[in-house]
C-alpha cells in the first residue's frame, strides 16, 4: 500500500525521535539482569535481553510515541534450545572434519607452524559457518523486528534467510576477489534485499538508489590505502639508497616510511568506521516507507569512534581494577589469612568473574547506550503524518527465535 | 456504580496508526476508554490490565489488555498509582497452559542432541578417522601437545620439564626397552619423566609417553613403574590419545557453542588438558591394562606389583579423587588391582628385575 504525500497539505511534517533514557534505571536494570544471570548459570540471559530490549525500545520515542518490543523470554529461550539440537551435530562434526584434516595434511614442526595451522583451521571452519552465519543473521532480524510496535501497530519482515545466506556468500567473494573495489555493491544489495522485505504494518520499505552512492563513504580507506603505498616507495627508496651507497649508512627515508605506513594502517581502521557510517546515512536518504515517508539519519564517525574508544576505555579500566581488587582481596584473605591455598584458583576465579560482568554492563552503559542516544538524536522521519493511516499485520510466529544467531554468537547480545 | 473524574491518555486501537486523544474514567471493576475519533467505547476489566513490562518514563503507565492489540499511554502519576494498585494481575506474564512441558521437550530434545554427538557419534567417528592419521603426523601432533601440556604445567611460555639425569634416563631407557620388545609397534617409543609432583603418567599421540616424578617417588620398586609404562604403552598401542585428540576437538565446538565462547581459540588448550587428565573409556583402560598384563608377562616380569601400586594409589587418595590425574582417577581401582594381581604370572619364583638396586636409585634422582 502507497501511503498519501501530505507534504502539500500540512507544513512542518518533519518529526524529530524523541529519546526517554533515564540512566539510573538503566542502570538498575543491568545491574539486576546480569546477577540474575549469573546466579541462573546464565540460563536467565534470554530473559535479560528481553528485558534490557523492553527497556531501550520504549526510550526510544519518534514523534513522542514509544516503540514497544514485545519479544518473550521464553520463546528466546526454546529457540536456542532448537538451535542447540541442529547446531550440535553439524558443528561436532565439522570441527571433528576439521581437525582431522589439519592432523592428517600437515606437519606442524615447531610452534609458529602450529600456531598458523591452527589459525588456517579457524578460518576454514569460518568459511563453513559463513551460510550459517548470514541465515542467522536474517532470522534474528526478522525476530526482532516481528517484534517491534510502534503505535500499536507491528514491524515485519518476509521470509528469505536462504536467499540472503546464498546472496550474503556470492558477494562476500565478489568483494573478496575484487580486493575490496566491489564491496559498496555487497553493502548496497544485501541491504536491498532486506530493505525490501520489510514492513511496518501494511506498507513496505523500499530502498532506492544505486550501489555507486556508497564510493564516496569509502574515501578514507583509499587515503589510508595511498599512506600505505606512499610509505612503502619511501621505505625501499631510503633502503635502496642505504643499500646503493656500499656503506649501508643514513638513508632516513626508511624509518618515516615506515611511520607513513603506520599512520595509514591507523588511517584504514578509522575509514572502516568511516564507510560504515556514511555508507549507513547515504542507504537511509535513499529508504522510503510506503512510498512517501522518508528518513534522515546523520550520524558522525567522530563522535561514535570517540563513544567506543573513550567509553571502551574507562569501561575497561574500571572492569579491571574491580575485579583484580575483589579478586585479590579475596585471594589474599583465603591464602595468607586462612592458609588454604587451594582456594586460590576460585578466588582469583571470582576475580575474573567479577571483571566480565562489570565489563559487560559498563561497556551497556558507557558504548552501547551513548552511541545509541547519538543515532536516535540524530534521525528525523518526513511525512510522518501518512503513517496514520498504515493498519496492523499479523504476527510472525517462527520457533526458534533468534536461536541460531545466538548459539553462534553473533551479538544477538542486543 | 461509582466514577472518578476523567484521566486523558493516547490510545491506540491495533487496527491502525492512528492516535487517538481519550478520556479514562474509572469505575468500580476497571477502567472506561471514550473518544470522539473512537468508534466504540471501551471497556477494560483490572484484572485483564498488563502493564508493558519495564518501559521508560517512570512518571506514566502504558497498559494493554491481555493478548490483545490495543495500547494505552497516560502520563497522569496518580492514574498509574491507581492502575498499579488495582489491577492485580499487572505484571502477570501470560504463559499458555503447558509452557513448562513445552520447556522440558525441547530442553529434553537439546539435551539428547548434545548428549549423542558427544558420547555416540563424534567417539564413532574419531574412532574411526584415529585409523587414517599417518603414523609421522601423528608423531608430530605428539611433539606438539608435549609442549603444550608443559607449558600447561609450568605456567612458563618456553618451559623445560624434561628430567635429564644420565644415570636415570638410561635406567628409564632400559626399562623401556625391555617392554618394548615384547610387541610391535608402529612409533618410535619413547619415554622421559616430567618434574612435576603430581602422581600420574600419559601417553600423547605418535609414541610418547611422559610419566611424572611424583608416580616414581610414589612407587615402592621398579616394577611397579614398568607396570603404569606398559598400561601406557597399551594407550599408545591402541592409538587411544590420537582417538581423544579428534574428540575433544570436536566436542569444544559444541561445549564452546552452549557456553557462549565460540572462538574456538580454546580447543589446543582443552586438547592437552584432555590428554594428562586422559579421560579414556572404561573399555580403553581395561585393553590397556591387559595389554600391560600380558607384556609384563611376556617379559618376566611380576604384574602384582602394579597391582600393590593401584591399591597405594586408592589407599592415599580414595577411589576418585585426584584432579587431573589419569592414573589414580579411574573410579575402579580395586577392580584394577584384583585383574593384575589374577594375571601374575611369577608369583613367588624369581625373576630379572626389570632394574637393579643402583638403576633404580638412579631413577629415582633422574631430576636432581
Amino acid at each position: 500500500m502507497a501511503l498519501l504525500d501530505m507534504n502539500e497539505t500540512e507544513t512542518g511534517n518533519s518529526i524529530g525521535v524523541s529519546y526517554l533514557m533515564e540512566k539510573p534505571e538503566l542502570r538498575r536494570l543491568a545491574i539486576k539482569t546480569t546477577l540474575l544471570t549469573l546466579i541462573t548459570l546464565g540460563i536467565y540471559r534470554f530473559w535479560a535481553r528481553t528485558r534490557l530490549r523492553n527497556y531501550f525500545w520504549s526510550c526510544v520515542a519518534p514523534d513522542g510515541q514509544p516503540l514497544e518490543y514485545d519479544g518473550k523470554g521464553l520463546e528466546k529461550f526454546l529457540g536456542f534450545l532448537i538451535a542447540v539440537a541442529v547446531l550440535a551435530i553439524y558443528l561436532g562434526i565439522l570441527q571433528l572434519l576439521l581437525t582431522f584434516a589439519g592432523m592428517s595434511l600437515f606437519t606442524a614442526v615447531d610452534d609458529t607452524a602450529d600456531e598458523l595451522q591452527q589459525l588456517a583451521v579457524t578460518y576454514i571452519a569460518f568459511a563453513a559457518l559463513l551460510p550459517l552465519i548470514f541465515y542467522a543473521q536474517y532470522r534474528a532480524r526478522r525476530y526482532k523486528l516481528s517484534r517491534t510496535r510502534w503505535r500499536g501497530i507491528r514491524f515485519g519482515m518476509d521470509k528469505g534467510a536462504w536467499g540472503y545466506a546464498l546472496r550474503g556468500i556470492g558477494y562476500t567473494i565478489l568483494s573478496i576477489l575484487t580486493l575490496g573495489i566491489l564491496w559498496p555493491l555487497q553493502t548496497f544489495r544485501l541491504e536491498t534485499y532486506k530493505t525490501d522485505r520489510t514492513w511496518y504494518g501494511d506498507v513496505k520499505f523500499e530502498q532506492n538508489g544505486n550501489w555507486t552512492m556508497l564510493y564516496p563513504a569509502m574515501k578514507h580507506i583509499l587515503f589510508g590505502v595511498l599512506f600505505i603505498i606512499a610509505g612503502g616507495f619511501l621505505a625501499a627508496s631510503g633502503e635502496w639508497s642505504r643499500a646503493s651507497n656500499g656503506t649501508y649508512q643514513g638513508g632516513s627515508g626508511t624509518g618515516f616510511g615506515a611511520f607513513v605506513m603506520f599512520v595509514g594502517a591507523f588511517w584504514i581502521y578509522a575509514g572502516f568506521a568511516y564507510y560504515r557510517v556514511h555508507s549507513f546515512r547515504k542507504l537511509t536518504e535513499h529508504k522510503t516507507l510506503g512510498e512517501t515517508v522518508t528518513f534522515t539519519s546523520l550520524p558522525r564517525t567522530r563522535s561514535l569512534i570517540g563513544i567506543f574508544i573513550g567509553g571502551g576505555f574507562v569501561a575497561g579500566i574500571v572492569a579491571a581494577v574491580l575485579g583484580f581488587a575483589i579478586g585479590g582481596a579475596l585471594t589474599y584473605l583465603v591464602v595468607k589469612m586462612l592458609g588454604m591455598q587451594e582456594l586460590a584458583i576460585f578466588t582469583s576465579g571470582i576475580g575474573f568473574l567479577i571483571y566480565f560482568l562489570a565489563l559487560s554492563v559498563l561497556s551497556l552503559l558507557m558504548i552501547t547506550e551513548p552511541m545509541i542516544r547519538h543515532f536516535v538524536q540524530n534521525t528525523a522521519i518526513h511525512n510522518a503524518a501518512a503513517l496514520a493511516e498504515v493498519k496492523q499485520r499479523d504476527g510472525d510466529d517462527f520457533a526458534e527465535a533468534e536461536g541460531f544467531a545466538d548459539a553462534l554468537d553473533l551479538g544477538a547480545g542486543f | 456504580m461509582v466514577e472518578t473524574p476523567s484521566v486523558l491518555g493516547q490510545f491506540f486501537d491495533g487496527e491502525t496508526a492512528r492516535e487517538h486523544g481519550v478520556d479514562i474514567v474509572t469505575f468500580e471493576a476497571g477502567i472506561r476508554i471514550t473518544g470522539n475519533s473512537l468508534n466504540q467505547s471501551y471497556e477494560w476489566d483490572f484484572l485483564d490490565i498488563r502493564a508493558l513490562p519495564d518501559q521508560a518514563g517512570g512518571r506514566g503507565i502504558a497498559i494493554c489488555q491481555t493478548g490483545q492489540q490495543e495500547r494505552l499511554f497516560v502520563d497522569d502519576p496518580e492514574f498509574a498509582q491507581m492502575i498499579k494498585s488495582r489491577s492485580k494481575n499487572l505484571h502477570n506474564s501470560d504463559a499458555p497452559a503447558g509452557t513448562f512441558r513445552r520447556v522440558a521437550i525441547y530442553a529434553g530434545i537439546a539435551i539428547s542432541s548434545v548428549l549423542l554427538i558427544l558420547f555416540v557419534i563424534i567417539p564413532n567417528l574419531a574412532n574411526r578417522l584415529a585409523e587414517y592419521i599417518p603414523v609421522e603426523k601423528e608423531m608430530a601432533l605428539g611433539q606438539n601437545a608435549v609442549r603444550q601440556i608443559e607449558r600447561i604445567l609450568a605456567f612458563e611460555t618456553n618451559p623445560d620439564l624434561t628430567c635429564k639425569g644420565v644415570e636415570g634416563v638410561a635406567a628409564l631407557e632400559k626399562m623401556s626397552a625391555r617392554l618394548s620388545a615384547q610387541f610391535q609397534s608402529p612409533y618410535d617409543l619413547n619415554v622421559r619423566v616430567f618434574d612435576h609432583e603430581m602422581v600420574n603418567a600419559f601417553a600423547v599421540p605418535g609414541g610418547q609417553v611422559v610419566i611424572f616424578k611424583g608416580l616414581i617417588d610414589d612407587a615402592s620398586s621398579p616394577e611397579e613403574v614398568a607396570g603404569v609404562l606398559g598400561h601406557e604403552y597399551g594407550h599408545v598401542i591402541n592409538r587411544d590419545p590420537t582417538r581423544l585428540a579428534l574428540r575433544s576437538a570436536g566436542s569444544v565446538g559444541i561445549l564452546g557453542m552452549v557456553f557462549g565462547d565460540f572462538a574456538g581459540g580454546a580447543v589446543a588448550l582443552v586438547i592437552a588438558e584432555q590428554l594428562i587428565a586422559a579421560n579414556y573409556t572404561r573399555d580403553a583402560e581395561s585393553a590397556a591394562d591387559e595389554f600391560a598384563h600380558k607384556v609384563l608377562a611376556d617379559a618376566g616380569l611380576p604384574s602384582a606389583p602394579m597391582a600393590a601400586f593401584f591399591e597405594k594409589l586408592k589407599d592415599e587418595h580414595g577411589d576418585d579423587d585426584g584432579f587431573l590425574s589419569h592414573i589414580a582417577s579411574h573410579p575402579a581401582l580395586g577392580e584394577r588391582a584384583d585383574n593384575a594381581r589374577g594375571a601374575d604370572t611369577i608369583a613367588d619364583s624369581d625373576f630379572t628385575p626389570v632394574l637393579s638396586d643402583s638403576e633404580w636409585q638412579a631413577l629415582r634422582k633422574i631430576c636432581d
